[in-house]
């Protein structure tokens, strides 16, 4: 393998599978790291990212090189995907697999490779994860074993903006065998990602807890820098080990990637919570000299807006989290729908707008 | 209604509890207190003293009425009244495949129901809904979701797996109240309905333009190595409205 492979095959799976990506970026940066214990310092990085999913099938590849400022470059490649075969309630059974292969300037390489039955299940708020799969690994001391893992983990949302994971891996290897457990946070605050992870291991290749800090700004639909700090956990393939610390920016270059990230379209209403039972509701609707909002919450009475200048109008309401039927009263006779605002028939032969309370 | 039904009606209004006949009261002095006629008020009245003596949740009832009567100037008291026995029937109906589903038929429950088959929502992927969601108060929000998607032009096997999908993947509620807002959006970018449908049926879902970062966050950051390990993440999980799966190697102990 040489450095031109990883990306070579990232572009293969790209240009194959372009037509059903909906999230297909690059990222250039750096990183500082040791791999295979033949390479270590700082390095500039290129890297390629795919993710595509069908109705019942989803996958991702992903290659990147390493150049490293002594001159020696690292390469990797991997690519997973999952199919989802049975679904009962809040249960589904599926396969997933996929692999890895990894590999430094000098001819040192390690690859992994599973295939195995994943059950996921939603009990409440929580979202679990069991998974076992059978393979193989080539280790870059180019010895390989039979490879034979167990995974459980689940995902508690505590908050809107917060989120709980944690995890329990099992493996054996030949006669290598240990368990890591993990547990991680996650923070998502308007442009900003913040994730921290933290592991320990029982077992063979017993290491010290391990962990890392990563963030995500979102510049743009285009755009995010991405940036990590942390420590590896020993890894049984032997090829990465150590502190590491990573930075870069990624760019979509898929329509439906960016589309993800895409600001709302024209905000004709907006609804910001002042409370903790009240929202103060913000229209955008011209050339009224008097407005009121109408709506299910309290038996349709009309309740006026205060003109805020412009074509913006804005009144306080006490409304419970969920989505409220609403209308207009223009000028005290015309009834109405705001432009840009997710609108329904009203079962009168008109329409009713939508407004929703998180 | 036969005289069966009326007799075992009549008897179940004679047995209802006060504070529902104070419902059905309240509605109609309201309709008077807002200038509606008598005998139109008195109609509705009857309509949710009905519904009442059934057990059926009557808040969408007497909202609905109230609705048509402050649309007056346009909607005659006949098309109200109208609708608001179209709207028991699917209260009743509502009940039934919410009890059918196995879940607990509360009212916000029912009524979201009645309103997901109101708008043609079939009554498996009613209960197919109920049953993804984590909660029967997010079985409701999944409902009337579900029912505005389908309102909007949606088909209802795309609403219903957008709902369904969303909840399967851990989802929470907040995100999905999101999805009329985030249709609405794509048709008003010149997206047609079709393609949106096609978006939810066929490939990962629809975008949620309010949660930036989410998805394309996760998982390993920019020039980290990619993990190696067997895959480990759920099978449809990011499917529907979010991103596609996390790579399987993401918390493996041997990469961050």
């Amino acid at each position: 393998m040489n450095r031109a492979t990883p990306l070579a095959l990232a572009l293969f799976v790209v240009l194959t599978t372009a037509g059903t990506a909906q999230d297909l970026s690059v990222a250039a940066g750096g990183v500082h790291a040791r791999y295979a214990d033949t390479v270590a310092g700082t390095a500039a990085s290129l890297s390629a990212r795919w993710r595509g999913s069908s109705a019942s099938v989803s996958g991702l590849a992903e290659g990147s090189v390493s150049q490293f400022a002594t001159g020696e470059w690292a390469a990797q490649f991997a690519a997973y995907g999952a199919g989802l075969f049975l679904e009962s309630g809040r249960v589904t059974l599926g396969v997933a697999g996929g692999g890895d292969v990894n590999a430094v300037e000098g001819g040192t390489w390690s690859g992994t490779a599973a295939v195995g039955p994943v059950l996921s299940a939603g009990v409440g708020q929580v979202f679990a994860t069991f998974g076992a799969s059978l393979g193989g690994v080539r280790r870059v001391d180019e010895s390989s074993l039979a490879l034979g893992t167990f995974t459980a983990r689940a995902q508690v949302p505590l908050s809107e903006i917060v989120a709980l994971e944690g995890g329990l891996n099992g493996i054996v290897a030949d006669s290598v065998r240990y368990a890591d457990v993990t547990i991680g946070v996650t923070l998502r605050a308007a442009r900003l990602v913040l994730g921290v992870t933290g592991g320990a291991r029982a077992g063979d290749l017993a290491d010290d807890p391990w962990g890392h800090v990563s963030a995500e700004y979102v510049v743009s639909a285009l755009a995010s820098l991405e940036g990590a700090v942390g420590r590896y956990a020993q890894d049984l393939t032997g090829f990465t080990d150590g502190l590491f610390g990573a930075i870069g920016v990624r760019l979509r270059l898929t329509r439906d990637a960016r589309s993800r990230l895409a600001p709302r379209p024209a905000a004709a209403l907006t609804v910001d919570r002042v409370g903790a039972d009240r929202v103060r509701v913000t229209v955008r609707y011209p050339d009224a000299e008097r407005l009121e909002l109408v709506g299910e919450w309290n038996g349709w009475a009309p309740v006026a807006l205060a003109p805020l200048g412009g074509d913006r109008w804005t009144v306080e309401l006490s409304l419970d989290a969920g989505i409220h039927q609403f209308a207009l009263l223009v000028d005290g006779s015309e009834w109405a729908v705001p432009d840009g605002v997710a609108s329904i028939p009203d079962d009168f032969g008109g329409r009713v707008a939508l407004l929703v309370v998180r | 209604m036969t005289g069966m039904r009326r007799c075992a009606v009549l008897l179940a209004i004679a047995l209802v509890p006060a504070t529902r006949v104070g419902a059905q009261d309240d509605v109609r002095a309201q309709l008077l207190a807002r200038g509606a006629p008598t005998a139109f008020a008195d109609r509705v009245a009857q309509i949710v003293g009905a519904a009442a003596a059934e057990d059926l949740p009557i808040e969408p009832i007497v909202t609905k009425a109230l609705e048509g009567w402050a649309k007056h100037a346009r909607v005659p008291p006949d098309r109200v009244v109208t609708v608001l026995e179209r709207l028991a029937v699917q209260l009743r109906t509502g009940r039934d495949v919410t009890v059918a589903a196995g879940v607990d038929p509360a009212p916000a429950v029912v009524a979201a129901a009645a309103e997901a088959l109101g708008r043609g929502v079939p009554a498996a992927d009613v209960q197919a809904v109920m049953r993804a969601a984590p909660s029967a108060e997010g079985a409701a929000t999944g409902l009337t979701v579900a029912a505005s998607l389908t309102a909007q032009g949606l088909g209802t096997d795309a609403a219903t797996k957008a709902v369904r999908d969303a909840y399967m993947a851990g989802r929470p509620a907040s995100d999905i109240l999101e999805f009329p807002s985030v249709v609405a959006g794509l048709v008003a970018g010149g997206v047609p309905m079709s393609d949106v449908a096609r978006r939810i049926l066929e490939e990962g879902g629809l975008p949620l333009p309010s949660e930036p970062g989410r998805g394309l966050g996760r998982g390993r950051p920019s020039g980290i190595p990619a993990g190696r390990g067997p895959p480990d993440e759920p099978p449809g999980k990011g499917k529907g409205m979010g991103p596609p799966t996390e790579p399987p190697g993401k918390g493996k102990p041997s990469a961050p």
